[in-house]
């Protein structure tokens, strides 16, 4: 395909990223330990190796934790997310330091930025001095694979959806920012959600404040979609039934990599091992829905087998090529075989068996379809209750009971409360503070019913009153906007998100994006994406986006300025997602065969990757 | 040490004055050399390119050196992107110090410059002009001398005063989103205070915003200080966000509560007395709980589920503390047999009401209901549903083996007009389920097996557990004849008994087979 050469290469960025570091670690002369945020280990391993940073003078490599560094040279340099936390720990290191009358200097490298609030902190320390110099390490997207992109930061979505603290907004602003600069200004840009559109703004301002001329680059992305993940917080909390999904779900991919354990590999050691477009085998099956992933595999191994055998009648020069080109990437594609057949050994036993704490995976996916098509409510409910009396996994719990509160746009009062107590009785009582957090993000909510007593909206009434001033904050307001009634059958109707029933879905050829969850449910995300490309902006879809929270927005660039230029052409077909608070592993298969099935290269960003588990682990309070 | 070099090319020893300028003319130059070197090296590299071929001819023009200075500066701003990348980190003391120097320094050697040129020229004039020609400028002379001190002073005054002033705020601003040096201590008025926030949550930059809140928490009186955060919803979010984060729990719960957000205070609260008493032994924690009741709680109606469910929480700690007393204390006696054959692994304390639950049924079942180690006292107590304490009761007893326990706890004892029957609200599929996952032995699943209602379901359920009487009976039941013969063949030969049962039935003429 020709096509595929105007493809953005994103492994660009990552040579920006290491240039970064390279620079930073090199204005530092001499021989230097490193003190790592333990969150920036994955993310710094994908992007370099210890060799690179020993060519960089590194000695030592240190995780950083709240115990003091034991030895280490004269001289160590910090990489560390910008929080309170960290400045604290790296204060406390640098004064015991003091205390033990050790010299050493400090640099401390702030991903992607410093923030006034860290230099605040480590002056009121008292550790700011000429030993201690902070400078910013821009290092924003790691590309995963040649069509993913992420900012590694899983922390923003608790920070931006439940605090409503817009510093890592900047970030992703940034992130564009960078991008644009790599592959030119994206002249089409459309946007749902309240951060979206932030975002967009501040990807303006930054623009004009860096002074950054409009890049001179021939764009190489056509159209990028910012969405906001409260958007749709419905498609993260479905199980994943594609095998990347699955793997992610049940061993859980870090990063772009995966630790296959004993049960996998059928030896005693496990196999870390990156998952990508390399390898081939992977490639092939990721995106399948998993009932068509065994058929492909034992195929393969027929194949593989053949070619083996191959070398059994060979001549000897034959032979001798054999060995040279092919051997090596056979013993390859068998190695990775045997993997991914063992995980899918593994995923099958939780499909079919359940165990004590995870129930029968089948009866999980019922239950979501049911949810989903707005179904059996009773039956729903007392699903949930049984998975709280017998005390299932809390994450699959919480999982069912959001998505739950999230289909049928906050659940009624007695049920609520009545779950509520249930849950505490099983879990914990300090999970009041839990369902307190998932309620402020707008995923687990007791619906107004409108018939309060009056006690009750008296008392709300006077708490209103108090709170001083017009602005409603976005936190408490995004509420508001989850409760409009039954919000979620409404757009699930006019998008048809669900596929009518006795609509055959093949599993093995997909027709439809549905496939990713088998059949049941097109993502909502997924939908507004393949829309806004259709129409080439929001329009005539108002009726849909003012049921969704947030703002809409779009800004398109007159095409007939560009139009004519074959380079223009290519790229208008190629389109750039932004999710802002993490993307599915269903996600991006489902706009993958989005892409393939309209002819667009679909390159997806995401400030982290997420499941459903990963998603309301964050809001889970873990106080004992 | 480049002026040494020149002395002896220096055409005219007269020129003192110009070859003074010029190597002046060096000085922002070699400035600028030294600071590079401490920037970075790539910066070196260029310099020492560019500066060896002008050495020599430096001597010529001012103008010709100026050329690698601006080129080394405009470099980290300029447009492609792999500066851009790396520029900005520069980018804050860079072009500050060394970028202006070559400017100023402009003006100054030019003026003497100019003034020196008519004395270089008078050499080829005759003396009588030379004297005519400097009677006659002088006033005008003058007055251009003083038009220039007058501007120099003028741009003095004005250099001082920028010291002094505040940079515009818009300025200010974009340097705290660009990450530039600021310093906002310059602002003193309220309203300019106000106005910077006001600015940074427009442009929407978080740090920005925290910033500038955090400058006025510092500089205004504190009811000031609130009445303007209050009216900035987006400004209270990052204070929040940041006292959370730095732990001033204290500060956050009196902003909360100003906000009239009791419920968000009120569980602020109830994690930090949760939280500095993980460690501590249940009574502190519950005279703990029971202070944040009445501090925090109680003054809220719409908190009245919360209230309860943290009195139920204290009176769970009283019980489980006093259990773990007891039973450790006769664990540690080693006359408890139950403690030997099943020892215990982790203590109950801080645990859930269920966990407990199941705890008390699995080392105390059976016991009287006024003993606080008493599973029903438990379920009493905390109001457990049926279907709950079936579910924990069950597992519990299976663990431990004990068959009888479960089969009275699911037989509904004889009544006048009924016989004794076994019965379970949770239905039969659910306790066979519960059964085999926690392992418990076919022989003891058969007999709730065949409990399950549905025949279809059944079957399901007997065919995986291998029930194999089970399955052969609701076979037998439905009269499906094919299905039993081809289950026949899935019953191992080791199992002869089950076979010959399935056989007879096979045979049997009572039978009125569909198929």
């Amino acid at each position: 395909m020709t096509s595929m050469d105007a493809f953005p290469d994103v492994s660009v960025l990552k040579g920006l990223a290491r240039q970064q570091l390279a620079m930073s670690l090199g204005n530092f002369y001499g021989k230097k330990d490193l003190v790592i945020d333990p969150t920036l280990m994955t993310p710094l391993d994908r992007l370099t190796g210890v060799q690179f940073l020993k060519e960089k003078g590194v000695d030592k490599i240190f995780k950083l934790e709240h115990k003091e560094i034991l030895g280490g040279c004269d001289q160590r340099v910090y990489i560390v997310r910008p929080e309170v936390k960290i400045m604290r720990q790296i204060a406390a290191h640098i004064n015991s330091d003091k205390r033990a009358e050790k010299l050493r200097k400090y640099r401390i490298l702030m991903v992607p930025r410093q923030l006034h609030i860290c230099n605040m902190i480590l002056e009121q320390e008292g550790v700011l001095g000429n030993t201690v110099l902070i400078e910013d390490l821009h290092i924003d997207f790691i590309p995963l694979d040649s069509d993913i992109i992420s900012l590694e930061n899983p922390q923003l979505l608790n920070a931006v959806f439940r605090e409503g603290d817009q510093t890592w907004l900047h970030t992703v602003a940034r992130s564009i920012v960078n991008i644009q600069a790599a592959f030119g200004t994206i002249p089409n840009v459309y946007g749902q959600g309240h951060n979206a559109k932030i975002v967009d703004e501040l990807v303006k301002t930054l623009t004009s404040e860096f002074d950054e001329k409009k890049s001179p680059l021939q764009h190489q992305i056509g159209h990028l979609i910012l969405l906001d993940r409260d958007v749709d917080y419905v498609t993260p909390l479905c199980s994943q039934v594609t095998y990347e999904g699955l793997l992610d779900d049940i061993f859980e991919i870090k990063c772009g990599a995966i630790d296959f354990g004993p049960e996998v590999t059928g030896t005693e050691k496990s196999v870390k091992t990156l998952l990508n477009s390399d390898d081939a085998i992977f490639d092939q099956i990721r995106n399948r829905h998993f009932t068509a992933v065994f058929k492909f595999l034992s195929s393969r191994a027929k194949e593989i087998q053949a070619n083996y055998d191959k070398r059994h009648n060979m001549e000897l020069q034959d032979l001798k090529n054999f060995v040279a080109s092919e051997l090596k990437g056979l013993k390859q594609e068998h190695r990775s075989l045997t993997l991914h057949i063992g995980a899918s050994e593994v995923i099958m036993k939780h499909k079919t068996k359940g165990s004590l704490k995870k129930g029968d995976l089948q009866d999980i996916l019922r239950i979501e379809h049911s949810l989903l098509e707005g179904s059996d409510f009773r039956e729903c409910v007392a699903y949930i209750e049984e998975c709280i009396h017998r005390q299932y996994d809390m994450l699959l719990t919480l999982r069912l009971l959001c998505l739950l509160s999230c289909t049928t746009s906050g659940l009624l009062s007695k049920d609520y409360q009545n779950l509520k107590t249930q849950f505490l009785h099983s879990y914990g009582f300090e999970h009041m503070i839990t369902f307190f957090n998932l309620k402020k993000a707008g995923l687990l909510t007791e619906a107004q019913t409108g018939k309060e007593t009056s006690i009750e909206s008296n008392l709300n009434k006077l708490a209103d009153s108090r709170a001083v001033g017009s602005a409603v904050s976005y936190v408490t307001s995004s509420l508001a906007a989850l409760q409009k009634k039954d919000w979620f059958r409404t757009v699930s109707k006019k998008l048809s998100l669900i596929p009518k029933p006795g609509t055959e879905n093949n599993t093995h050829h997909p027709s439809d994006m549905s496939y990713v969850f088998g059949g049941a449910y097109v993502p909502l995300t997924c939908r507004l994406v393949e829309q806004s490309l259709q129409r080439q902006g929001w329009s005539g879809l108002e009726d849909v986006l003012r049921h969704l929270p947030g703002t809409t927005f779009e800004k398109q660039e007159a095409r007939s300025a560009k139009a004519g230029k074959t380079g223009a052409t290519m790229a208008s077909k190629v389109v750039l997602i932004y999710f802002i608070g993490g993307v599915t592993y269903s996600e991006i298969a489902a706009l993958r065969f989005l892409g393939r099935q309209k002819g667009y290269k679909v390159l997806i960003a995401a400030t982290s990757i997420i499941n459903g588990s990963r998603m309301l682990e964050s809001f889970v309070e873990t106080v004992k | 040490m480049s002026s040494v070099r020149f002395r002896p090319s220096g055409a005219q020893p007269k020129e003192g004055d110009d070859d003074y300028w010029n190597s002046s003319g060096f000085k922002p130059f070699n400035f600028n050399d030294d600071d590079d070197e401490e920037d970075s090296i790539d910066v070196i590299r260029w310099d020492g390119s560019t500066a060896a071929p002008i050495r020599p001819k430096s001597q010529t023009s001012l103008s010709k050196h100026r050329p690698p200075v601006t080129q080394a500066m405009s470099s980290p701003a300029c447009g492609i992107t792999s500066a851009r990348a790396y520029g900005s980190a520069r980018k804050q003391h860079f072009p500050s110090s060394p970028a202006t120097l070559p400017q100023h320094s402009e003006p100054m050697t030019a003026k003497p410059n100019g003034a020196a040129r008519p004395t270089s020229g008078t050499d080829q004039r005759t003396l009588t002009e030379v004297v005519t020609a400097h009677s006659a400028p002088t006033a005008t002379d003058f007055a251009k001398l003083e038009t220039a001190n007058y501007s120099l002073r003028r741009q003095l005054a004005q250099a001082k005063r920028d010291q002094a002033a505040a940079p515009s705020k818009s300025e200010t601003l974009c340097r705290l989103i660009t990450g530039g040096t600021y310093i906002l201590e310059l602002y003193k008025s309220k309203e300019d205070k106000a106005a910077l926030l006001d600015g940074a949550i427009q442009r929407h930059d978080g740090n920005a915003i925290l910033a500038a809140t955090l400058f006025m928490r510092d500089t205004l009186k504190r009811d000031l200080f609130s009445k303007e955060l209050m009216k900035r919803a987006v400004a209270v979010d990052h204070y929040c966000a940041y006292l959370r984060a730095a732990g001033e729990i204290d500060e956050l719960h009196e902003t909360l509560s100003a906000l009239g957000r009791t419920e968000e205070a009120a569980m602020l609260k109830y994690r930090q007395c949760l939280a500095t008493t993980s460690a501590s032994n249940p009574e502190i924690r519950s005279s703990a709980l029971k202070d944040c009741i009445k501090y925090y709680f109680d003054c809220d109606l719409r908190l009245s589920n919360e209230t309860s469910a943290i009195q139920e929480q204290i009176m769970l700690m009283e019980r489980q503390s006093a259990v773990e007393d007891s039973d450790s204390a006769a664990e540690k006696s080693g006359t408890v047999q139950v403690f030997k054959s099943h020892p215990r692994r982790d203590s109950i304390v801080y645990k859930s009401v269920i966990t407990t639950l199941y705890y008390c049924c699995y080392y105390h079942w059976g016991e009287a209901e006024g003993l606080l180690s008493s599973p029903t006292s438990i379920k009493n107590q905390h109001k457990i549903g049926e279907k709950q304490f079936l579910y924990t009761a069950l597992a519990a007893l299976c663990r431990m083996r004990r068959w009888r326990d479960i089969e009275a706890l699911l037989t509904v004892p004889k009544s006048l007009f009924r016989s004794a029957r076994l019965h379970a609200t949770i239905g039969f599929d659910k306790v066979v389920d519960v059964l085999s996952k926690n392992l418990a032995p076919p022989d003891a699943l058969g007999k709730y097996c065949a409990e399950i209602e549905g025949n279809e379901k059944r079957l399901e359920m007997a065919i995986k557990l291998k029930s194999f009487k089970v399955a052969i009976d609701t076979l037998v039941y439905t009269k499906d004849r094919q299905k039993l013969m081809a289950y026949l063949d899935e019953i191992p030969q080791a199992n002869q008994h089950m076979r010959q049962y399935a056989s007879t039935q096979l045979r049997s003429q009572d039978i009125k087979w569909r198929n």
